[in-house]
């Protein structure tokens, strides 16, 4: 057995033991050891780097490891085998995905001030914000023996007199603690429970001051997670935090995740890399921060996309990926908290926000809700830019949903220098047309230097580079300068950081197959939104709103995504960040019954557009790859300053 | 004008009910629309919706059947790319009673000869057009019957009442045309026509006069008609046949709404390829029937194969044939390129690699025409669909270079191609097309074919060591296993009771991580295995692990080898083989000798390594069980819970629960200090249920100073044995390690106390 | 009552672009119809028929080509001989042999052929190169050069060379510059806008939007011909009004149907008759479709195409 220690930056170093001729990358997921695999230890995006510090590996010579690289130390952790005892350090970017996530988890205060709109707006449109949990208070004569009604008789007269109904059911798991509670605090309890129309059901019997009936709201997206405690008598949050989706180590997108779920005691694996090692941590730090006891968590909501569903519950995802793309379930009710071991009371029901085709799930419905767009008479576009770009249409009377298969570029994950938008990801970027020099905005404290380019700073260098016509229109370097260089193919690349400028001594650049690729991604997202409206036999001057959603979504500059022709070219005022709209929707489905039943029946009303056998849809997606788009009548507002 | 999605969707009744098998009323509107399903499945359209829909559906071109099911017209677009043409032009020969009857029967025989089949279609002249040029009913009726015995379907052109009467009455069976319409005779005709209940054929001297026509017969109730637009020119041919045609379908006038017929034989009689270019041009520009002098295979081939392109669906995805492209004059020793055939990305990547200048065959798989990481995710592109394309084409024989390079975009598929084509050296290409000049031209290819070949070549030689199987262990032995000479290393190993309840202590010192020890095993070098297997004993460990590495190659003489120099030195020392070569494990206790305990598998683990369970039991050994599943367990529950399955199985298998070791994995003091009593209370749960435990203790001290490590593993063994250790791993040669083993014996009444217990 | 159709003349025209110079100089495209929709309005320069001349034209074995070309040897002698042709509208010499996977023949060779041609003969003259990327790079700069003035095309930039083909054939030396893309209008259209933005003139580009002969996936090539004129036409789309050339010869005579001996596939008859009859069909196929040229080989199909576009036109 040979040793391998993982000294990680700013965490605690891992030992693991191991066969000689094991995987680094393999043995750093067996170990939790997370690195960041968009490509899933494929070597074909070099994101796994790690450092050799002692010792020696076996590593196949990678390009994306230059020879000075190379002397240093540094190799390719998938494509490196361990061939003895041996130190490695694994650097702070593979962590910096699992804390420091700009993410639109309500940290910052536009992100909260959005959030109390969309709720208000909820409460105008008519949803009333009540639910049916209740904590009843009630205080029982002692028993004695002229008195010797059975406690549970007892307990179902108080509920009875208190709650005003016939039946009263109560659980297994309270008949359990039923008596020992009752003496304790002298048969003055407080019974949580859910009042029907004609029924309680008791959930839980506790000591009379434990009032306290909490909500869990939780976002699960393909990278991030964000979630919400709430008191479900005020709708007051209590706490909110958000981290990384474990199941990153198994793959940036869905497919990989769906490919590694097949395999053997995958679906176990997934499964515990969402319900262990993220949400559970999430809750129960969220809980020690306000002092709760998990218990109290009586009701949760989940909006999530189709596979994330899936991967959630454990139920087999393949049947989503193969033709013809049929998903286990769109709406499915009945699931408890115990079921899936969540750090909550084992009988809390717990929604799943209905999907609406193999690849546009909860999320999206439980946004549309937020967005109100199913209760205006405009016609509204709601485009959510997560991992994997989803886009609803219409108003009250119809919608139309898809998917586009914008993928990981928004995530940084196809471009070379991409990231997420972490700290030293350059976020916004203005170019000088004559002098061709960048000023960049970067993520962090300031004097933070660059480290890489996350989404919205792709879309701002893009339309940038394309006003300034350094690249023409098929994104090719057309001009020279002292920030264009070329490699001995001739393929440009424009420098944003030189080696010295940057963080981590890498020349931050954009080349062409980066351009390319981020053509080809807007490309998706346009051509989505093209077929989506040519379906109904409408045209991009027909759209009164457009909201836009997701992590992402807030640093996006909407005049450049519109100068590249990502989004249609209307009004920039029409333009309106929503924030993370799937928790704003979970938030509202968990205090409020009115709010979860109208988003099911919004979700039966939203048709599903399969684009990938769609006819007309390849054609719009080559014709959305040009910038800003090949019928330029398209985007009248997109100019270039030749 | 077609009707669009949502006018019908305004209509709907908007109850999402799914009866109709579709998920909204909009995604059903969306299929009336696209006339892929017919309004009458929903049964909850209002009245007066069905009946103003039906009106704007109903089709602006009739459809019309003659001979044996021969439709004709239907169309609903001028252009296929707008939705796609339905009803293929059909083509007729033309015969006249002018001709003498060799000319006829030569015409028949040579237009016979055209039946072929092309990508499952026949191929062959549906209708033979029978034209009266004068007034000899009999004559004709006699011209006719011959047409009709050919069994082909037939358009009768004849202007002459009585002609076409009589003719009717020996074919109307085969429901052929009668082409005999005119300004002058159409009522007549229309009555002859209805009563043998045949297709009435129109023709005029101008597009107004068969506008007229046609309305007179509209008038007379007669709708199943066919228009004949040919003129005396082509130009005014091709000007009928289009505005009949834009008539009906782009200003709606129904009275337009009919098939057509095009007579080439009018206005270029006796031109074959003069014939072929107009039959060309009328297959697209709305000839329902294109008559013409004759049609030879010269005409066939291309007009046949033009035809079955123009009525394909364009709904269908854009794809090229799915088989072998050379490129830049690719052989049979070019690398391979493999790719989709979804018609862009052919072009694409075929450009690209021209542009390479590097000779390459380019395989084509079928993946539906969906692009490559669509048809990936979708399983259209997998590596059994590349498998199927190989063993469809025969690539194996057909190309000897044996480089795949696959998609950098599908770089996950490498390991499972690699797995189906073994004698290929499967390879990751760049991520874009565009790379790929650059990529041919530096031969990246070559470096990673190479590494390729040599991994399958090592997993081969893997391989080849199972064809050795064939060489037993005896055979081994005999040939493999160098003759032991026992050395007196004056040293004894005292023997010990396997009943005996004192700890056991299993030295760790012959370790092939020492470079000393491989290389030793490496060369069969006795001297320097011997010398630390001497040093533990004599520090009294009671097990010596034998650790030979993977050694994929020679694994199970080496073991045996080893085992028998350490146990015919050493009085027949007991050990633990230490390998996760399975078979080396075998071969080592095939030839151990079991006086002093049985021989110890390490290790087994409740994941990927189960199996070594089973390896033990069949050889009746101890087994070393390492209480985690590919990982470390994050706390006891999983530890006990992977105990109880391995212990299940192993007691299913036959074992003894004494012969399995539970290892609760010791921890790293460095780093995981807070879970070190998790382990000792794993080690009490193990002898709460009576079983035997064991681990390699000195981990717990890795990476602190070599002073204080001895310290350390002192006092862990100490509370480790508190808590019912019964074994571990260690290195015998540290005295106070040792000393402090030997007092806990004492203290556990496991050894009856003497002053010099510390020497026994 | 008399029934009068409408008519659909559109008020966007097809560009017109000058091939050759002096008298022998011919026009293609101008028109605002579809093809041959005479009767929508009258249709000003027919479609042009050009003659492949290839510098491989010794290798042909049609006995009808054999024939019609007996004694030449030169590029040269082909081209006069071809110049005599009925319905020739203009030359295309063909340097196929120039690819360096085939017989590779030196650009300083094709050159001095291109030279000889362009004195030998007065109709316009086309040039194709050999599909060789970059060996056409360097040979279109040098015969452009080398021709100055005589205003020919030049077949053709791609989007992956479009800046050094067009800026050395349109910018450089002033010739007409081909635009060649595979059968989609989004392509086709975004390499005209590419060509434009090096500053050259979009009465100089005429394109060839993709070919095939009929039965090999013709359908990609009709529908995209009829994609491209409706945008030109109908939609005014002046990136899309460029004329369209199609190179039918080369395609038709490398198919099974032209190449298949009589022994091979003897109901099938004459192996000349079946290549005649597609280059026929493949040609008459690409004008209905909206091509303003095609490029022939055999006399006898080059005469047949000649009077059905006189009888339309």
């Amino acid at each position: 057995m040979s040793r391998v220690i993982f000294e990680i930056e700013g965490a605690q170093p891992v030992n693991v033991e191991c066969n000689p001729g094991d995987n680094l990358l393999e043995l750093a997921r067996r170990a939790n050891v997370a690195i960041d695999a968009p490509c899933s230890g494929n070597g074909s995006c070099g994101k796994c780097r790690v450092k050799l510090l002692e010792g020696e590996l076996e590593s196949i010579k990678s390009r994306h490891i230059t020879d000075e690289e190379y002397e240093v130390g540094w190799r390719l952790s998938c494509n490196s085998k361990v061939i003895g005892d041996v130190t490695v350090f694994v650097p702070d970017i593979a962590s910096a995905y699992q804390s420091r996530m700009k993410t639109a988890d309500l940290s910052s205060g536009k992100e909260v001030a959005i959030f109390q709109e969309l709720q208000e707006n909820l409460k105008q449109a008519g949803i009333c914000f009540e639910n049916q949990f209740r904590a009843l208070d009630l205080s029982m004569s002692q028993p004695s023996l002229d008195d010797t009604m059975p406690d549970n008789e007892r307990l179902t007269r108080a509920i009875q007199e208190a709650a005003g109904v016939e039946h009263v059911h109560i659980p297994f798991a309270v008949m359990l603690k039923m008596a020992s509670t009752l003496r304790e605090n002298n048969f003055h309890v407080c019974v949580k429970g859910q009042l029907f129309e004609d029924r309680f059901a008791c959930m839980d019997i506790c000591p009379a001051e434990d009032q306290k009936l909490v909500g869990c709201a939780i976002d699960i997206g393909t990278t991030t997670v964000t979630m919400v405690l709430v008191d479900l008598t005020s709708g007051e949050i209590l706490a909110k935090g958000s981290s990384g989706n474990g199941q990153i180590r198994y793959g940036a997108d869905v497919i990989n995740r769906i490919i590694e779920q097949g395999r053997p005691g995958g679906k176990k694996k997934l499964q515990d890399a969402i319900v262990k090692e993220t949400l559970n941590p999430i809750i129960v730090n969220l809980c020690k921060g306000i002092g709760l006891n998990a218990r109290s968590i009586v009701r949760m909501c989940i909006g999530a996309n189709t596979t994330m569903n899936h991967l959630l519950l454990g139920v087999d995802a393949e049947s989503v990926r193969m033709e013809p793309y049929i998903p286990s379930f769109f709406s499915w009710e009945g699931l408890l908290a115990g079921d899936l071991h969540l750090p909550a009371h084992p009988l809390a029901p717990v929604s799943i926000a209905p999907n609406i085709g193999s690849y546009v799930g909860g999320d999206i419905t439980a946004g549309t809700l937020a967005s109100l767009i199913w209760n205006k008479d405009e016609m509204s576009l709601f485009i959510d830019l997560g991992t994997n770009g989803e886009i609803v249409f219409g108003n009250r009377d119809f919608l139309m949903s898809c998917a586009c298969s914008a993928g990981p570029a928004f995530e940084g994950g196809d471009i070379s220098c991409g990231m997420r938008a972490t700290d030293g990801a350059i976020e916004a970027c203005t170019i000088d047309k004559d002098t061709m020099e960048p000023t960049l905005t970067i993520v962090g404290d300031p004097g933070q230097k660059s480290v890489g380019i996350c989404g919205s700073g792709i879309i701002d260098i893009i339309s940038e580079l394309f006003r300034c016509g350094i690249i023409n229109a098929k994104g090719l370097f057309v001009r020279e300068g002292e920030r264009v260089l070329r490699d001995r193919h001739g393929s440009g690349r424009y420098v944003l950081a030189f080696a010295n400028e940057s963080e981590t001594g890498r020349e931050i650049s954009i080349n062409e197959v980066d351009i390319d690729n981020f053509i080809r991604a807007k490309g998706a997202i346009f051509s989505a939104i093209d077929v989506l409206l040519q379906s109904v036999d409408m045209t991009v001057e027909m759209i009164d709103r457009v909201y836009v959603a997701g992590g992402i979504g807030s640093g996006i500059n909407m005049a450049n995504a519109v100068n590249i022709g990502m989004f249609p070219d209307v009004d920039l005022e029409k333009f309106s960040y929503i924030g993370n709209s799937s928790l704003t929707g979970a938030y509202a489905m968990t205090v409020s019954d009115a709010a979860w039943d109208k988003c099911s029946e919004v979700a039966a009303n939203i048709t599903y557009l399969e684009l990938s056998t769609y006819p007309g849809y390849m054609d719009s997606f080559v014709a959305a790859c040009f910038l800003p788009h090949t019928d330029a009548r398209l985007f009248p507002s997109s100019r270039q300053e030749l | 004008m077609a009707l669009k999605g949502l006018d019908i969707f305004k209509l709907s009744p908007k109850k999402n009910c799914k009866e109709c098998g579709c998920p909204t009323c909009m995604a059903f509107c969306m299929k009336v629309a696209s006339g892929a399903v017919e309004l009458s499945k929903c049964p909850y359209f209002s009245e007066d919706a069905i009946a103003t829909l039906s009106e704007a559906t109903a089709p602006l071109m009739k459809t019309i059947e003659f001979g044996n099911g021969l439709k004709l017209g239907g169309e609903t677009v001028l252009f296929r790319h707008e939705k796609t043409l339905v009803n293929e032009t059909r083509f007729a020969v033309s015969i006249d009673t002018e001709m003498d009857a060799a000319t006829v029967d030569a015409k028949l025989a040579d237009m016979a000869k055209v039946d072929y089949e092309r990508i499952g279609e026949r191929m062959y002249v549906e209708a033979i057009l029978v034209s009266n040029r004068g007034t000899d009913a009999a004559a004709y009726t006699a011209l006719v019957e011959k047409a009709a015995a050919t069994g082909r379907a037939l358009v009768l052109e004849c202007w002459d009442v009585e002609c076409a009467k009589a003719a009717l009455e020996v074919c109307k069976a085969g429901k052929p045309i009668l082409d005999g319409a005119t300004p002058e005779n159409w009522e007549a005709m229309n009555d002859v026509a209805a009563a043998a209940g045949v297709t009435l054929g129109v023709w005029a001297n101008n597009i107004s006069d068969l506008y007229d026509t046609v309305k007179n017969l509209e008038a007379k109730g007669n709708k199943n008609l066919v228009l004949d637009v040919t003129a005396a020119t082509a130009k005014e041919t091709l000007a009928n046949a289009v505005n009949v045609r834009r008539t009906a379908l782009k200003d709606g006038d129904r009275s337009f709404g009919y098939p057509s017929i095009v007579n080439l034989t009018r206005f270029a009689k006796n031109n074959e390829h003069l014939q072929t270019a107009y039959a060309t041009m009328f297959i697209e520009k709305y000839g329902s029937i294109v008559v013409m002098d004759q049609m030879s295979y010269a005409q066939a081939l291309p007009l046949y194969g033009l035809r079955q392109n123009i009525f394909t669906d364009p709904q269908k995805p854009m794809k090229v044939e799915a088989k072998i492209y050379p490129i830049n004059g690719a052989d049979e020793n070019a690398p391979c390129c493999l790719t989709v055939d979804f018609a862009l990305t052919y072009f694409l990547v075929s450009g690209e690699l021209e542009r390479s200048n590097a000779p390459v065959n380019l395989l084509i798989t079928d993946a539906s025409g969906m692009s490559v990481l669509t048809a990936w995710a979708a399983g259209k592109f997998s590596s059994s669909t590349v498998k199927k394309f190989f063993d469809e084409n025969d690539i194996e024989n057909k190309i000897k270079n044996r480089t795949l390079i696959i998609p950098g975009k599908v770089a996950v598929m490498k390991g499972e191609i690699q797995e189906k084509l073994p004698n290929w050296n499967v390879v990751v290409g760049p991520l874009e097309a565009v790379q790929l000049p650059k990529y041919m031209k530096d031969k990246e290819y070559e470096a990673a074919a190479a590494a390729a070949a040599a991994e399958s070549a090592a997993k081969a030689a893997a391989g080849a060591v199972e064809e050795v199987k064939e060489l037993s262990f005896e055979e081994l032995l005999e040939t493999k296993v160098p003759k032991i000479e026992v050395v007196d290393m004056g040293v004894k190993y005292k023997g010990h009771n396997p009943e005996s309840k004192t700890f056991v202590t299993i030295g760790e010192r012959i370790h092939c991580i020492s470079p000393a020890i491989r290389k030793a095993m490496d060369e069969r070098d006795p001297a320097p295995i011997l010398k630390r297997a001497a040093e533990q004993i004599a520090a009294g460990a009671t097990y010596l692990d034998v650790n030979i590495g993977p050694a994929e190659k020679d694994g199970p003489e080496r073991m045996m080898w080893a085992v028998k120099l350490l146990q015919e030195n050493f009085n027949n020392v007991p050990l633990a083989l230490d390998t996760a070569n399975k078979r080396a494990i075998e071969a080592g206790i095939k030839v151990y000798n079991r006086t002093n305990g049985k021989p110890i598998v390490n290790s087994a683990d409740a994941g990927s390594r189960i199996s070594n369970i089973d390896l033990a039991a069949a050889n009746d050994a101890i087994c070393i069980a390492l209480c985690s599943a590919d990982g470390i367990a994050k706390d006891n529950e999983e530890r006990m819970k992977h105990c109880h399955n391995m212990l299940e199985r192993g007691m299913s298998l036959g074992m003894a629960s004494d012969d399995l070791w539970f290892d609760p994995l010791f921890l790293v003091v460095k780093g995981m200090q807070d879970k070190q009593m998790d382990v000792l209370n794993a080690i009490k749960m193990f002898s709460d249920e009576g079983l035997k435990s064991t681990g390699g203790l000195s981990n717990n001290s890795n990476g602190a100073p070599k002073a204080v490590r001895p310290i350390m593993d002192s006092a862990l063994v100490a509370m480790a044995m508190m808590q019912g250790l019964t074994s571990a791993i260690v290195n015998p040669c540290d005295l106070r390690l040792m000393e402090t083993i030997k007092s806990c014996d004492i203290f556990k009444d496991h050894v009856l106390y003497s002053d010099s217990y510390l020497d026994l | 009552m008399s029934f009068v159709p409408k008519k659909q003349a559109y008020n966007a025209h097809v560009n017109a672009v000058t091939l050759g110079t002096g008298d022998k100089a011919t026009v293609i495209g101008g028109q605002n119809v579809l093809p041959f929709y005479t009767f929508d309005a009258p249709i000003e320069n027919a479609p042009k028929i050009g003659i492949e001349i290839s510098d491989a034209a010794t290798e042909w074995t049609a006995p009808g080509l054999k024939q019609f070309y007996e004694g030449c040897t030169t590029m040269a002698d082909f081209a006069k001989k071809a110049e005599t042709m009925e319905g020739a509208d203009f030359l295309c010499l063909h340097f196929e042999s120039a690819d360096p996977n085939g017989a590779n023949r030196s650009v300083e060779d094709c050159v001095a052929d291109a030279k000889a041609v362009a004195e030998a003969v007065s109709l316009p003259i086309v040039i194709m190169g050999c599909k060789n990327m970059e060996k056409d790079g360097e040979l279109f700069g040098k015969i452009a050069e080398a021709l100055q003035g005589k205003n020919i095309l030049v077949m053709s930039a791609k989007s992956e060379d479009y800046k050094t083909v067009g800026a050395s054939v349109a910018l450089a030396y002033g010739q007409k510059v081909g635009a060649e893309t595979a059968d989609d209008i989004n392509l086709a259209k975004q390499l005209n806008i590419m060509l434009k933005g090096l500053s050259i003139n979009p009465e100089n580009i005429v394109m060839n939007i993709g070919t095939a002969a009929v039965g090999y996936g013709f359908e990609y090539v009709a529908s995209t011909l009829d994609r491209v004129r409706a945008a030109a036409l109908a939609q005014s789309d002046e990136d899309l009004q460029m004329p369209i050339i199609a190179p039918v010869s080369t395609d038709t005579w490398s198919v099974k149907e032209s190449v298949a001996t009589a022994e091979d596939v003897p109901e099938w008859g004459d192996q000349e008759e079946r290549a005649i009859g597609m280059e026929v069909s493949t040609a008459a196929a690409n004008l209905t479709g909206g091509a303003d040229a095609v490029i022939m080989r055999h006399p006898a199909a080059v005469a047949t195409i000649k009077k059905f576009i006189t009888e339309l036109v």
